[in-house]
């Protein structure tokens, strides 16, 4: 490992420059004059509100997924009662401003961002029917090439007569390093109620493309295998929005459900960081955990994962701890 | 654009685009070079911006032409990095959370504010200086190394150190807010 004696030694006249983006330069322009790329940031009023939004207002899974997810919705509830994720979507989102009517309900998709494993967007909604007790929505947004295998929950907050409010976040599962842009459409279709009474309905329909932010990406492909299981942790991705674990493995689906616990080497422990899992075959997954909060002053991680296994019906769970491995982030 | 030092220092900002457009991509492979980890990408981020602000708001240190500028904020964008890395470095050694001092005053916050505008004048200071005496005046104000760690670094004895920072100070230290800075 390189010390900071070695970096004084460097003759910067051998030094050649490197490519960078359009985009890239910008950030530096705007930065330098302290003018905002953006014209138009997600109002005050929005972020308060959904700042305020509690556990009890979280919606969970789309209709399609919900039955093959439920030991997951957990981990969802603890993900969206976060606000740190909320901060940072505000200050690297993109504007999106998209309206769509449809049955005298006005939806429009107001911001949208893209880190590469994520896509969060935030939308509001004016009804004058009663959308109080929304818990569920029909579909959620679709990116073209990854049509059955995103993942994702929403929580949704009433601000005022007929203003609702509303943010997403579907996860890709990647295993390896994602597109730069990804073309979305989504059309909502019907949203419910606990009971999965419809609230209201609509062919709301949008549809744009997203240019993934600025990240970093450290291959890892380590293995652990500990018999009958084999997970890879396949690649790290770091971005202003989040800290994402990429891994795969050997799985049943049906009964078998792994979780990693994150730690670093500060100390630092992560357990609020979901772990999500996402079916390739019967029994091949991909997975991913985000972390929102990760200590960049870390030079490694430490992780242990665990399977939960079960029968069928879940009435039974047992749990298998695997050797901890730790990643070098100074690769 | 021949005159882009002159109009970069009248802070017109088409020179700011042409100094961004040509040289970003050589401040960021030297950024990358001390801060070189996936996970430094946003100290890398605040470096590069760091060193564009200071080159937009004190072009008037610079002194010379094209050439010369790029191996001022080469030089900028080096030490920079080296600063962030130590930094960085420092913040690995965490104290118990009982130990934890209490938020900072503002009018600490002032003075760390005050500390951190005068290092960077400290800076373009050392940065006038001769080549030879540059990267020594540096590593022992910028960076606080000590003679015998410069000595050790340079490849000259210890005495050599001594007396080149002695003649270094006494150019420096006709700017008052910097003579403190020297003692």
């Amino acid at each position: 490992m390189k010390n900071e004696k070695d970096f004084l030694q460097i003759d910067i006249e051998e030094i050649t420059s490197i490519e960078v983006t359009k985009e890239e330069k910008q950030v530096v322009i705007s930065h330098i004059l302290q003018k905002p790329i953006k014209a138009f940031r997600l109002p005050k009023w929005v972020i308060a509100a959904l700042f305020a939004i509690g556990v009890s207002s979280v919606g969970i899974l789309s209709l399609s997924t919900v039955a093959s997810k439920l030991p997951i919705v957990e981990h969802f509830l603890s993900y969206f009662s976060k606000d740190e994720q909320l901060t940072r979507f505000a200050d690297n989102s993109s504007i999106v401003a998209t309206t769509s009517v449809s049955n005298g309900i006005t939806m429009k998709v107001e911001d949208a961002l893209y880190d590469g494993n994520l896509v969060s967007l935030s939308f509001s909604l004016e009804s004058k029917q009663p959308l109080d007790n929304l818990l569920f929505m029909e579909n959620l947004p679709k990116i073209a090439g990854h049509e059955d295998e995103s993942d994702g929950g929403f929580k949704f907050k009433k601000v005022n007569e007929d203003t609702y409010i509303g943010f997403l976040t579907i996860t890709l599962n990647n295993t390896a390093p994602s597109p730069s842009s990804i073309e979305l459409t989504w059309e909502p279709g019907s949203f419910l109620d606990i009971n999965r009474k419809t609230l209201a309905s609509g062919d709301w329909n949008f549809s744009f493309e997203l240019n993934k932010i600025q990240g970093n990406e450290l291959t890892v492909n380590q293995t652990i295998s500990s018999k009958p299981y084999q997970l890879v942790i396949d690649y790290l991705s770091f971005t202003k929005y989040a800290t994402v674990i990429y891994f795969s493995g050997d799985l049943d689906f049906a009964t078998e459900i792994v979780t990693l616990d994150i730690t670093d080497n500060l100390g630092n422990h992560y357990e609020d960081a979901p772990t999500t899992t996402m079916k390739v075959t019967d029994k091949y997954s991909t997975g991913t955990v985000v972390i929102n909060d990760f200590n960049f002053s870390a030079t490694s991680i430490f992780i242990t994962p665990t399977i939960h296994t079960t029968d069928v019906k879940w009435e039974k769970i047992e749990k298998k701890l695997l050797e901890t491995v730790e990643i070098d982030l100074n690769k | 654009m021949n005159d882009f030092i002159e109009r970069l220092q009248r802070q017109d900002e088409s020179a700011l685009q042409y100094v961004v457009e040509h040289y970003l991509g050589y401040v960021k492979a030297i950024t990358l070079k001390v801060l070189e980890k996936p996970s430094d990408y946003m100290l890398v981020e605040e470096c590069v911006n760091d060193v564009f602000l200071l080159v937009w708001q004190k072009s008037n240190y610079f002194i010379g032409e094209e050439a010369d500028f790029k191996r001022w904020i080469g030089m900028i964008a080096k030490y920079k990095a080296i600063d962030i890395y130590r930094k960085l470095q420092k913040s690995h050694a965490t104290l118990p959370i009982e130990n934890v001092p209490p938020l900072i005053a503002t009018n600490n916050i002032e003075k760390q504010l005050e500390k951190s505008y005068e290092k960077e004048l400290l800076l373009l200071e050392i940065m006038q200086l001769t080549q030879s005496d540059r990267e020594l005046f540096l590593m022992k104000y910028y960076l606080d190394y000590t003679n015998g760690e410069i000595a050790e670094i340079l490849h000259i004895s210890k005495s050599a150190v001594e007396n080149r920072l002695y003649r270094g100070k006494k150019k420096l230290a006709k700017n008052p807010k910097l003579r403190e800075s020297l003692t």
